[in-house]
């Protein structure tokens, strides 16, 4: 039974996470389209925050912030924008949630990283395909996946990185 | 909510499972990449099939068009597509990212254009029947 | 600190794959770059007036066929357009009269259209402008002028008065160069000098409807030209010519830019002789030649003298073939052509060859 003050860090916590996302989310909307990806495809820095949410606290932590980086999609980018983000961070959160609960060591942060790296870009394909309405858009898919690996490497390196500092996050927080 | 006994994120940064399973998305990238133009027939007829919400709205031989002309698509917000002998593009669109006119000239079967929030997309193909190579007039 | 495995068999299992994934990669590579004809480059764009597309066979494809648009501009620009700017033609026309210092091609080029209206007995002659100024078919003036003026413009219309020098040019006072039938035929020329340059592998190139191919087909077939149907939408063919290794091809018809009067089609391919848009009951010529120049030239002047007419001159210029179609919807092939042509479009019949 949690108690109140927990509930009280939880929606803390989930408001913090939030606020990293989609400040590093706001940050990638500045990089301009390059010619041969897809239109909308970005380095997925915020989905280091949500990897941090999945790992830590499982389904019930990755997906509320995934979903509110996607509102701010919304807000920012319109309605079709919004679509993408949301199918492609839940697909990303569920994966990266399975991964982490069955793990056992057999997929190391790297792996975890680009397979929901890859999770994310072909959420937002199918997203895509929904809004156009027609499966033309498979012509991406090979462009869609060896970004995914490219940018699964940075943010898991990344990640790697700066996993002490969030760590230290949790123990200022008092978190559990 | 509480967090998981295993301390999530400390983990190996890389496994043997790690490599193979980049390996293997790599390969099927590199070869989804080079596989169409092998398939595809070069002698045929270049169409661009133009679909609006789902629906084909046009197709068009780009290799008979001899006079570049615009056209304008039923979709809100409105696009315009321009169609030139050998390659087409979205001249103009009333959505916010300009994404779909920044994609630029499409040349080649597979080149792929799309305005997601008109919902118009433009593919290339090649017709498989044996069409002439060029015409004279 | 992370606890590590330690599994050599897992070292060997995950070695072995990635090298069987590079070692596929690789030779799927090099079989495929062996194998396969590599889709050519395509490039559209408009030029001299017309409508330019270039497919490039070979390792730098793009540049290539972007070459070739620029160096058609630059032709234009430079020497060909017979109106506007300062090009070579341009100033010609500008200072008639006058002997006018032009590029070396420019007076090469001439050379070489005064040698084709001598050898047609004037059914070509690039001293037509004039008279394509009085008749503007296809312009904003078009128009049927009177006898007089069409008599008038005649004058100058005379290919012996045109004085050619290896840097200089002269035409005599009132006469005008029309590059119009033989530019872009012309332009092939300088293309495949280009795609020699380039090394390109293979090209198909279309001048505003002159075509050059340009080495063999890469996909092993004879290269197919569709010819237009004269009375069809711009994409019907009237039939396919199957043709070997750098050839060019020029046609003339009387659909291209024309109006109507009174039941009667005046098209902008003009008789020199005349004065007046050729009437030799054909529609279409389509003429097949090694040099680009010739094939234009040819295409014009067999439309302006008819099928009976035009056979001794395509033989005089090297054995030249053609197809022909008349006003009767009959086509007409030269001997060399018989084996060549299929014809696909309704409506025609092919007639008996000479």
């Amino acid at each position: 039974m949690k108690t109140t003050p927990s509930a009280a860090r939880r929606v803390a916590l989930t408001g913090l996470l939030s606020a990293e996302a989609i400040a590093l989310s706001a940050l990638e909307m500045m990089i301009p389209p390059l010619p041969f990806l897809p239109p909308g495809a970005k380095p997925g820095f915020s989905n280091m925050v949500t990897m941090f949410a999945a790992a830590e606290y499982g389904l019930t932590g990755a997906l509320p912030v995934a979903v509110i980086k996607s509102l701010f999609t919304l807000v920012t980018r319109g309605p079709s924008a919004f679509l993408m983000s949301l199918c492609g961070g839940l697909l990303s959160a569920a994966v990266m949630c399975l991964c982490f609960r069955f793990n056992r060591g057999a997929l190391g942060l790297m792996g975890i990283s680009v397979l929901s790296a890859a999770a994310h870009n072909l959420g937002q394909l199918g997203a895509a395909c929904l809004l156009t309405g027609t499966a033309a858009l498979y012509t991406y898919l090979p462009a869609l996946l060896l970004f995914a690996v490219a940018t699964g490497l940075v943010t898991g390196l990344i990640l790697s990185a700066v996993f002490p500092a969030l760590e230290r996050q949790k123990r200022f927080l008092k978190l559990p | 909510m509480r967090a998981h006994k295993r301390g999530g994120l400390a983990l190996r940064p890389v496994t043997p499972l790690d490599i193979a399973l980049i390996a293997v998305l790599i390969a099927a990238g590199v070869l989804m990449l080079l596989l169409p133009p092998l398939l595809s027939k070069g002698d045929g007829a270049l169409i661009a099939r133009i679909t609006c919400g789902g629906a084909v709205y046009e197709e068009i031989d780009l290799s008979a068009v001899t006079d570049p002309y615009e056209l304008e698509l039923p979709t809100d917000p409105q696009t315009t597509v321009s169609v030139s002998p050998g390659t087409i593009r979205f001249s103009r669109a009333e959505c916010p990212d300009q994404l779909c006119v920044n994609t630029g000239a499409l040349t080649r079967p597979g080149d792929t254009a799309a305005c997601l929030p008109a919902g118009a997309v433009i593919t290339l193909y090649t017709r498989g029947q044996s069409a002439d190579d060029i015409m004279t007039y | 600190m992370t606890h590590t495995r330690n599994h050599p068999r897992w070292g060997a299992i995950v070695s072995a794959v990635i090298a069987a994934v590079c070692t596929a990669l690789v030779a799927g590579l090099l079989i495929y770059d062996a194998v396969c004809v590599r889709a050519p480059a395509v490039q559209s764009g408009t030029a001299m007036g017309t409508v330019v597309t270039a497919k490039v066979w070979g390792p730098s494809g793009d540049q290539t066929a972007r070459a070739v648009l620029d160096r058609l501009a630059a032709l234009d620009k430079n020497c060909l357009s017979a109106y506007e700017g300062d090009s070579d033609i341009a100033r010609i026309n500008q200072n008639a009269g006058s002997s006018v210092k032009v590029s070396s091609y420019t007076a090469e080029l001439l050379s070489h259209l005064i040698q084709a209206a001598s050898q047609t007995d004037g059914a070509f002659d690039p001293t037509v402008g004039a008279l394509v100024q009085l008749w503007d078919i296809g312009g904003p003036d078009e128009r049927i002028p009177s006898a007089s003026e069409i008599d008038g413009a005649r004058g100058s219309v005379d290919w012996r008065q045109v004085q050619v020098h290896s840097d200089s040019v002269q035409i005599r006072k009132g006469q005008s160069l029309d590059t119009g039938a033989a530019g872009k035929g012309a332009a092939c020329d300088e293309i495949r000098e280009l795609l020699q340059t380039q090394n390109a592998e293979s090209a198909v190139i279309s001048v505003g409807g002159s075509i050059l191919l340009y080495g063999k087909n890469p996909e092993g077939d004879p290269w197919s030209v569709g010819i237009r149907d004269p009375r069809g939408e711009s994409s019907d063919r009237l039939g396919t010519l199957e043709l070997g290794a750098d050839l060019c091809i020029s046609t003339s018809g009387d659909y291209e830019r024309y109006f109507e009067r009174d039941g009667i089609r005046y098209c902008h391919i003009l008789d020199p002789r005349t004065g007046c848009p050729a009437r030799s009951g054909l529609i279409s010529v389509t003429v097949v030649s090694s040099s680009g120049v010739i094939s234009d030239v040819l295409s014009t002047a067999c439309f302006v003298l008819g099928y009976e007419r035009s056979l001794p001159v395509l033989e005089s210029f090297d054995n030249a073939q053609a197809v022909f179609v008349t006003d009767s919807r009959e086509v007409y092939v030269t001997p060399g052509l018989a084996d060549h042509f299929t014809l696909a479009a309704a409506g025609y019949t092919m007639g008996a060859s000479s």
